[in-house]
């Protein structure tokens, strides 16, 4: 499975806000037993769908510094509905802290306009080189595909409505 | 030894605190594991694990949650519960009150069949067997 979750990036106010979507599809494997005659996104990616956008504002604000960026806490977490194939996961988050190293949260996710997942989150950031001075130009390579990633999330135009 | 409701009541909202991360004061009577606790799939067998510790007790796959509803299209068909799906829960869940649900037989709306009560109608339900 390719663990990216975010299709596209709506908005992005640099260190402040980031919107973003995830479009569910029933071609996700995981939602042949999530559930076998009901599939619907598992809470756990609606709450992954926040993290990775907050995680793309870090990217962005620190223009790449940090090539590892990880969930170091995620509280008041609430699921409110389901999100089913066909439909998007239209993600807005809010950065409350950035620091080199941390980072707090809060995200709201919506379907068709309804909120269906709230959560603060915290993330955690550092390179590779930080643990091996070895491992810099694996920082290299990963802060340059991110930066590609990154142009490619954002350039597709809006929908018109989502 | 029977186990006073207060002391089920206090594990179980142990158990919950543990499982979900939130503060005991949240984990009310009538609050739902997944609207006001944060509960979601993946925390429901948690819960599961820690309930059978807490209280020495088995439960068998599917008796407390019903894992067989969202997995068999006689029990669910677009977003609704069928006749046959609301029959299965009232047999699987005699500890629920699904007043509620059969009103309004939606999927969305069965999380809410799980309340903090109705766990601990189930404990109770299993110490007495």
């Amino acid at each position: 499975m390719r663990f990216e979750l975010i299709d596209r990036i709506v908005e992005l106010a640099s260190g402040e806000r980031i919107v973003a979507v995830k479009a569910v599809s029933n071609a996700e494997e995981y939602l042949a037993d999530h559930f076998a005659a009901f599939p619907v996104l598992p809470g756990v990616f609606m709450l992954e769908t926040l993290v990775e956008s907050g995680a793309w504002l870090v990217r962005e604000a620190q223009d790449f510094a940090n090539t590892v960026i990880l969930l170091r806490e995620a509280k008041n977490v609430v699921f409110k509905s389901f999100v089913r194939p066909g439909n998007l996961l239209r993600v807005e988050v809010a950065c409350r802290r950035l620091a080199q190293g941390e980072s707090d949260f809060e995200g709201v996710g919506y379907c068709n306009r309804d909120e269906v997942v709230k959560a603060r989150f915290g993330l955690r950031h550092f390179c590779l080189a930080d643990r091996d001075a070895l491992l810099s130009s694996a920082d290299s390579r990963l802060a340059a595909e991110a930066r590609a990633r990154l142009a490619d999330l954002r350039r597709h135009p809006p929908a018109a409505r989502e | 030894m029977a186990v006073s409701r207060d002391e089920v009541f206090a594990k179980v909202r142990d158990v919950l605190s543990d499982a979900l991360g939130v503060d005991q004061e949240e984990v009310s009577l009538e609050a739902t594991l997944q609207g006001d606790l944060g509960a979601e799939s993946i925390d429901f067998l948690d819960i599961v694990f820690r309930l059978e510790k807490a209280f020495s007790i088995k439960i068998p796959k599917g008796e407390l949650f019903p894992d067989e509803m969202l997995n068999n299209p006689e029990y669910v068909e677009g977003d609704r519960i069928t006749p046959a799906g609301l029959e299965k829960l009232k047999q699987a869940l005699p500890h629920a009150d699904l007043t509620k649900l059969e009103a309004k037989p939606f999927v969305s709306k069965m999380p809410d069949l799980f309340t903090v009560r109705t766990i601990i109608n189930y404990v109770e339900s299993k110490l007495a067997a």
